[in-house]
């Protein structure tokens, strides 16, 4: 899912597309401000419009003028993520998992894991069935939802799909990224 | 409702009502993620415009050229531009880069110059578009660089072997960045690209040989990705690695001294600091990552180069006397266009320093920074 920090470190493009996207921001915010103050809507879009056109010249001219900026949104992106991600861990944990688990028992139904381990032993696999040295082969949808949802069915686990909009949120939210240049950023010195 | 138990054990009923029961509480748990969705709105909103604005920028760029389509290989040396270039580049932004027809950057000639720059990336000039090249800025005076990107030391010194007699009376400046330049001359590789090195006879310390057997098309077989910042931190801490490098650096100056003054050349060697030892907190970046923090000096580089070159009587010139941060390129470790402006008045010191012209007085105007001499 569409993370919601930018980039780090930008680049130049990188810099430039924020100029471009946080002017067109501040350009909708003043147009719906004005709107909302009664100006002419000619003159709130006239007044949007020169707020982009000087965000995006800074941006296209003088991109690292917008490092602070564009830092500081990320700053702002990071904090918000970190709270955001703590709200969906605990409402998903307790409103579904619990509901699951917790609900059930009080209804009388047995606990959710199964009877022994989940840890299945099995034999090796033939050479043929090695693609090389970075790992055996994968079957098609290997590790997808639809593997997931075949897997849920199978056991009995339906509920652990309604999860699926959570993890996507959580996905959405993470903001472990580097958030430093590795230092082989360059191809050659 | 079947009772039929699934393959763990768990029944049909059991199943369903625990769906039933998630199915609840995951529509309550949507319900209350709903206004973090509308306060992530906006940060959605920036990412998605700043994707399509990055992209509409790149697209409005000429081509980017990737490094691997600028060089050839050439026997010994390892590779070389491309002749006859006339193409963009990235470090960080792009830039317009032109080669002469024997590869070297710039339009003067070899058999124009008064100094020969011999180096990596930086001789090269990369990160700069032709117009603010530094070799073109000299004043008063014509330079031409010799190098390319991932050239260590070795490579340099081969160059100036090559080129021998097309030296004579010419001023050869000699950069060497820390960054990896002292490192890089101990080993057989830069990535998949086969490259010059020196290492230490069997006969003995400090007997030192330049080593090209391995030097071929062939991709080299093992590699891995180089952290700079950590090989720049032992090499400014008194460690093995620094140790060895250090002395073959000196190995190399010396055979490079001597080479020059067969040819009738006069050398000087430049010590060119990577950003992070001109940046604020990149000092404290680099010691973070030294194995030996207690011992680590961010002068060290500089210090030992003097100490080997007044041994040696070649001049040694610091740049890290002159440069700042604002002489480097903001997303790349490259001199900006204001940091070849300052390399170019340097070199026009080192010129004025080591053959100057009778009654020999600067120009009005091109003040020269006070770049740290030692030696020679």
């Amino acid at each position: 899912m569409l993370k919601i920090v930018l980039d780090a470190p930008p680049d130049r493009e990188g810099l430039q597309g924020f100029g471009i996207a946080i002017g067109l921001l501040a350009a909708a915010a003043l147009v719906l401000v004005a709107w909302a103050l009664g100006v002419a809507p000619a003159l709130a879009l006239g007044a949007g419009l020169i707020v982009w056109m000087l965000a995006a010249g800074l941006a296209w001219r003088r991109p690292e003028k917008l490092e602070g900026a564009y830092a500081g949104w990320n700053r702002l992106a990071r904090a918000f993520g970190r709270r955001a991600a703590a709200v969906v861990l605990g409402v998903s944990f307790y409103l579904v998992v619990l509901a699951a688990a917790g609900a059930g028992r009080t209804r009388g139904l047995p606990d959710m894991g199964p009877a022994g381990p989940a840890w299945k032993p099995r034999g090796t696999l033939g050479a043929d069935e090695y693609g090389g040295l970075g790992g055996g082969r994968r079957s098609a949808g290997s590790g997808s939802a639809r593997e997931l949802a075949r897997w849920a069915r199978g056991t009995g686990r339906a509920w652990i799909l309604l999860l699926i909009p959570f993890l996507l949120l959580l996905d959405a939210f993470d903001v472990s990224g580097r958030e430093e240049a590795p230092s082989s950023i360059y191809t050659l010195y | 409702m079947s009772l039929r138990p699934s393959t763990d054990g768990t029944s049909r009923f059991e199943s369903v009502a625990r769906l039933v029961l998630a199915t609840a509480g995951a529509s309550v748990a949507l319900a209350a993620t709903l206004p973090l969705l509308l306060v992530a709105l906006p940060f959605w909103v920036v990412r998605v415009l700043t994707s399509a604005g990055g992209k509409l920028s790149r697209r409005l760029q000429p081509r980017e050229t990737p490094w691997e389509e600028l060089v050839r290989f050439e026997p010994e040396v390892g590779w070389i531009p491309l002749p006859g270039l006339d193409t963009h580049a990235r470090a960080g932004h792009l830039f317009h880069l032109s080669t002469d027809e024997e590869g070297w950057r710039g339009p003067t000639s070899l058999h124009d110059a008064d100094i020969v720059v011999v180096g990596d990336s930086f001789a090269f000039g990369y990160g700069a578009s032709d117009r603010d090249l530094f070799t073109e800025q000299v004043p008063g005076l014509s330079a031409k660089g010799v190098g390319a990107n991932g050239y260590s030391m070795v490579q340099g010194l081969l160059w100036m072997e090559r080129l021998g007699e097309r030296l004579r009376d010419r001023t050869v400046v000699w950069i060497v960045y820390y960054g990896n330049d002292l490192y890089e001359n101990l080993v057989p590789n830069q990535g998949r690209y086969r490259m010059p090195f020196v290492r230490e006879s069997a006969t003995g310390r400090n007997d030192w040989q330049v080593v090209t057997e391995h030097v071929g098309p062939e991709p080299w077989p093992f590699h891995r990705d180089r952290w700079y910042d950590q090989i720049l931190a032992e090499i400014c801490s008194r460690t093995f690695v620094s140790d060895r490098a250090f002395r073959a650096c000196e190995y190399l100056i010396g055979r490079g001294r001597d080479l020059c003054r067969e040819a009738g050349a006069r050398l000087a060697l430049v010590g060119n600091p990577d950003v992070d030892m001109v940046r604020p907190g990149g000092i404290a970046h680099l010691r973070e990552r030294s194995s030996a923090p207690g011992t680590f000096d961010v002068g060290r580089p500089d210090r030992e180069l003097a100490s080997m070159c007044e041994r040696l009587e070649v001049p040694f010139y610091a740049l890290s006397s002159v440069l700042t941060v604002r002489d480097h390129l903001p997303w790349d470790c490259h001199w900006s266009p204001q940091g070849h402006r300052k390399v170019a008045r340097v070199l026009a010191r080192i010129h004025r320093d080591l053959a100057p012209s009778p009654g020999e007085t600067p120009a009005t105007g091109t003040s020269e920074p006070a770049v740290a001499r030692v030696g020679g």
